[in-house]
């Protein structure tokens, strides 16, 4: 019986050797898988099954989402624009400026929570967090690199191949691994500590002020905020959205992506966790501070075709000053600072 | 107990012998190579030389560029075998103008069947690679995902003589053309046989609508409103490849 057993143990080693991993050999074994976890409140999290996510996927992505190998000038790297202590916004420009001095069009977004986006960009136009990774990098106005040659200087620099190795079985570097290394490590920028979470899980205790705000940001006579910043996990449904800026917008936003009359002045609904950190606000970073988000709530916006029927439909200057102060305060609880100092985020 | 152990052993036996089956070769198969030609009518293009396209425009090509996919081989019956081929084209790179189709099982074809660009599933993110494609090849819209189809770019002289660039980047799902061309009795039969495909230009322009670089002078897909040349080009490409000879 013993011996059948063994006997068919060869039969399947052999059958196919070359699958065999060669034993004490790192590359071989591959990398280690992460399980990342959904926090607390938070809907359940799909990895891609095209790119699990391994620790050392993470390691590469977190090295070259650091790294201005990949601007054209050597100067500039995600991290230019997307800096940890203001949410990974960019805190030193309204618009952001590439590697050749000019300036885009918008407000660099925050980076947290991106496991769950359906689609990047303020106009949805990248379909995945994999996709999105080029257009920064190829941008003309942004770190305006050519994509072959970012891919020469990874696979002839003297650390970069061995990663590689490390994180996807082969020393050579492919657009498809620098998009899936990078988008591995945003998928681990998780942020769920704030006071608020705190709050909810019974840790600490609001202030009445904050607990008024809390009440004033779901209510839809009120603030009415949760429409778009779904209360909860995310702080937002990632739809798009005419918010009544401007009557005439000079960026169309996601008319852009899908040339529909009807997405005119429309953009993603931005998640509210760390709102205090990623100032100015707005596509356009028009605003400096949050109270001024929310007096544009309040009074501010305008009638636009393309308005959003929850605000279409709410009374301007329902909220008095305090209302809003308090409304502010409770967006104060949002700040996760566990996230901002969390050295597994930070420049390695 | 010893029968279960006898079960399993030939279970395992089977199990080895399918799972390494590709190599045998039951059926015998062979390739279809092709060659691809460019042309401007019955001249073969460089970028040198000017053209006149139907509406009349003087034009020169400094960029000719295309993905091909979802080659098939129709039947006598209707029925049709599928090859996984993404062969992306470039007039510039002759090592991109032949490719063979491998895995051709012998008997008698009607139709070829391929498609300009990449269907909807594999255009809806730029991570899934397969055959040719790769982003750091510019067949790509970066901040828009999808891949560009097909990309003509070159100069034209305008109504006042002066020189204007045109930019060709067809692409998005509604830019997906399929393209059938019919086979008159072809056969595969125990060995490669080669196709050579003539792109025309002219046809590109003109075969069943006539597009005006004067009028569309930039257009790309994923920014133009403008509609129209998109279909109009699309009837035109079904009409662009021809075959020239079958050896």
């Amino acid at each position: 019986m013993r011996n059948i057993w063994i006997l068919c143990a060869i039969f399947i080693f052999n059958s196919c050797a070359k699958d065999v991993p060669v034993p004490g050999d790192d590359v071989a074994q591959g990398p280690t898988p992460l399980n990342i976890q959904a926090p607390f409140g938070f809907p359940q999290l799909i990895t891609p099954q095209n790119n699990p996510t391994t620790l050392e996927g993470v390691a590469l992505g977190r090295k070259l989402f650091y790294d201005p190998i990949l601007s054209g000038n050597n100067a500039m790297s995600c991290a230019s624009c997307h800096a940890q202590n203001f949410g990974f916004t960019d805190h030193e420009n309204t618009l952001s400026t590439g590697i050749d001095g000019i300036s885009g069009t918008r407000n660099s977004m925050p980076l947290f929570n991106l496991a769950w986006a359906p689609a990047l960009l303020w106009d949805g136009g990248a379909a995945d967090l994999e996709s999105q990774v080029l257009a920064p990098i190829t941008s003309p106005i942004e770190m305006h690199e050519d994509l072959t040659n970012a891919l020469d200087e990874l696979n002839t620099h003297n650390e970069y191949p061995a990663l590689f190795e490390k994180a996807f079985g082969t020393k050579s570097a492919t657009s498809f691994l620098l998009m899936k290394a990078i988008a591995q490590f945003e998928r681990t920028m998780i942020s769920a500590d704030s006071k608020y979470d705190r709050y909810i899980r019974g840790d600490e205790h609001f202030s009445e002020q904050e607990i008024r705000g809390m009440n004033l940001f779901s209510d839809m006579n009120k603030g009415d905020c949760t429409h778009c910043h779904t209360l909860g996990g995310l702080f937002t449904d990632f739809g798009y959205r005419n918010t009544g800026l401007d009557l005439q917008y000079s960026d169309q936003g996601r008319f852009l992506i899908t040339l529909n009359e009807s997405d005119k002045g429309k953009f993603k609904t931005p998640s509210l966790r760390n709102i205090a950190l990623t100032a100015p606000y707005m596509h356009d970073g028009r605003f400096e501070t949050l109270l001024e988000c929310v007096q544009h709530y309040n009074t501010g916006f305008l009638q636009h075709p393309n308005l959003d029927p929850a605000l279409a439909f709410s009374v301007q200057g329902r909220l008095s000053q305090t209302e809003m102060e308090d409304i502010v305060a409770f967006l104060h609880t949002l700040t996760d600072s566990a996230f901002i100092a969390n050295q597994a985020f930070s420049a390695p | 107990m010893r029968t279960i152990s006898q079960a399993i052993v030939i279970f395992l036996a089977i199990l080895m012998l399918n799972g390494c089956k590709k190599d045998e070769q039951e059926i015998p198969q062979q390739e279809i190579q092709f060659v691809i030609d460019h042309s401007s009518g019955s001249t073969p293009i460089n970028f040198f030389d000017v053209f006149q396209n139907p509406a009349g425009n003087s034009f020169k090509t400094s960029t000719l560029k295309y993905i091909l996919s979802n080659f098939k081989l129709v039947k006598q019956d209707g029925s049709f075998d599928s090859f996984p081929n993404i062969e992306v084209v470039n007039e510039e790179l002759d090592t991109t103008k032949t490719f063979k189709l491998n895995n051709v099982v012998d008997g008698s074809y009607t139709a070829l069947r391929f498609s300009i660009g990449v269907d909807s599933i594999q255009n809806a993110t730029l991570v899934n690679g397969g055959g040719d494609l790769d982003p750091s090849d510019g067949m790509v819209w970066t901040w828009n995902t999808g891949y560009i189809f097909l990309k003509h770019e070159g100069q034209f002289l305008d109504s006042a003589g002066i020189l204007q660039p045109f930019v060709y980047h067809l692409g998005t799902n509604s830019g997906y053309t399929e393209i059938e061309i019919p086979l008159q009795s072809f056969k595969m039969e125990g060995k490669l046989k080669t196709i050579r495909l003539n792109f025309d230009l002219i046809k590109m322009y003109g075969a069943v609508n006539t597009l005006n670089y004067a009028i569309w002078q930039n257009q790309q897909s994923v920014t133009t409103s403008d509609k129209p040349w998109i279909l109009a080009i699309k009837a035109n490409l079904k009409q662009s490849f021809s075959i020239r000879s079958i050896e």
